[in-house]
């Protein structure tokens, strides 16, 4: 899990660094109690002990920070729509090139029933594109979370109990894009994406033009793990589901059926899985049981976004207090 | 306050395909590097003495190791973060390249 940042002992006490240190020890705390209630709520899910209500698709409401220091990368409407066009195909499973999922696999494949549209209703109830542009002074952004904040040449957060916020940016390192699993602080909780891996046109470059980039962030986003495990190459670590084959790392490029690691033949990695590393191509499907992840994600720490009789998206918000004021220990803890 | 030369005080991410046998070669984030869904490997030093070094983490997002730097014989840094304490050899460097005896 990455905690590695957010608890940073000072190294000597200094005047006003005490409030700082409590707090990044109690976010922390909350972060690790966050973590082990939505594991929790997953395993419930993995074992049957509990299982998905809902009946309706989800309609998730989406911010686009759009934050650039050159007009290039100022995206267009068009490369924003393309790429909601292409969430709208991987999190239904109507994505045309499902079809290249190996026989043995086919009936793995799963609807996330997720539908994304940009919000039309900003964080004060007015009428929105479900864009925010920005211009910066910074060249590129790292993984430092900068983009996420205004102070910090970037754009502040929506609140993300109701939103699903998307920064795109220039990110530097040559990063395609990076996410926050959920229970993590409100600020930052989204997806981040360079503008060359985001959408289908514009600016985005092959070979990740066809806007995996963001569904696979999306799906970090809603809790699911690498399929290789994080453990490096090793055969031991896991993405706590059981469907997805045992798998040594991640696969890169576009891999030939069938690659055998792990002693997992004779069909071998499922490298046409979104959470894997191949290139976008390459990448088609997420399993049944990556969807029992995300329905219990969607119970737990992101069921703001199930709407209570009607479209979150077109309704306007019952409190409009800014995120980053809110403290962590408002954010849900996915239990039930 | 240990001394070293400002040009190295930054974030250099790991440039594998430009190392050679036996020296390994770093850029600045905004060198135009192949994208990638994995983080490279990167570290950073900081005026005054702090360090940062940075692995692949689960959300495709580096994992920050803390320590501190110090500047040791000749073209040494010892540098130090999570398991222990390594030496840079630093044969070359300028704003836009490092590179390190492997």
């Amino acid at each position: 899990m990455d905690t590695a940042d957010i608890v940073e002992t000072p190294a000597r006490r200094r005047c006003g660094s005490e409030d700082v240190h409590r707090r990044l020890l109690n976010e922390s705390l909350n972060y690790r109690l966050n973590r082990a209630a939505i594991e929790n709520l997953a395993f419930a899910y993995a074992t049957g002990q509990d299982q998905p209500s809902r009946t309706e698709v989800v309609i998730v409401p989406v911010v686009v920070h759009v934050v650039h220091s050159t007009d290039e990368q100022n995206v267009s409407a068009e490369q924003i729509d393309s790429q909601i066009a292409v969430l709208n195909e991987d999190f239904r499973a109507i994505n045309a090139d499902v079809k290249n999922v190996p026989k043995v696999w086919q009936g793995l494949v799963a609807d996330a029933r997720l539908e994304f549209r940009r919000a039309s209703v900003d964080p004060q109830g007015n009428p929105t594109d479900g864009v925010t542009r920005r211009r910066t002074g910074e060249r590129s952004f790292s993984d430092d979370e900068a983009v996420k904040f205004t102070a910090r040449g970037g754009a502040d957060a929506w609140p993300a109990d109701r939103y699903l916020n998307v920064w795109v940016c220039q990110l530097g390192g040559g990063l395609l894009g990076y996410a926050q699993f959920p229970g993590g602080p409100p600020a930052t909780d989204g997806v981040v994406i360079t503008h060359t891996g985001f959408g289908t046109t514009g600016t985005a470059a092959a070979p990740f033009n066809l806007g995996r980039t963001t569904t696979h962030e999306i799906g970090h986003w809603l809790n699911l793990f690498h399929i290789g495990g994080d453990d490096g190459t090793g055969c031991s670590g896991t993405d706590f589901v059981s469907d997805t084959p045992n798998q040594a790392g991640q696969n890169f490029g576009t891999p030939a059926f069938p690659s055998i690691t792990c002693n997992n033949g004779p069909d071998g990695d499922m490298f046409v899985n979104y959470m894997d590393y191949t290139d976008d191509a390459a990448m088609v499907m997420f399993t049944h049981g990556q969807i029992l992840r995300v329905e219990a994600c969607l119970a737990g720490p992101r069921q703001g976004l199930i709407p209570t009789g009607t479209d979150p998206a077109e309704t306007p918000p019952a409190e409009t207090q800014p995120t980053e004021t809110q403290p962590a220990e408002t954010q849900p803890a996915g239990g039930r | 306050m240990p001394e070293i030369s400002p040009d190295l005080l930054r974030r250099w991410y790991r440039s594998f395909e430009e190392d050679t046998a036996d020296q390994a070669v770093y850029r600045p984030a905004d060198f135009p590097f192949p994208p990638s869904r994995a983080p490279r490997p990167s570290f950073e030093l900081r005026p005054g003495g702090g360090y940062v070094e940075y692995a692949a983490g689960a959300a495709d997002r580096a994992t920050a190791s803390r320590g501190s730097w110090e500047r040791g014989e000749g073209d040494a840094v010892r540098v130090r973060a999570g398991a222990g304490t390594r030496v840079l050899h630093i044969v070359a460097h300028d704003e836009q390249v490092l590179k390190i005896r492997k």
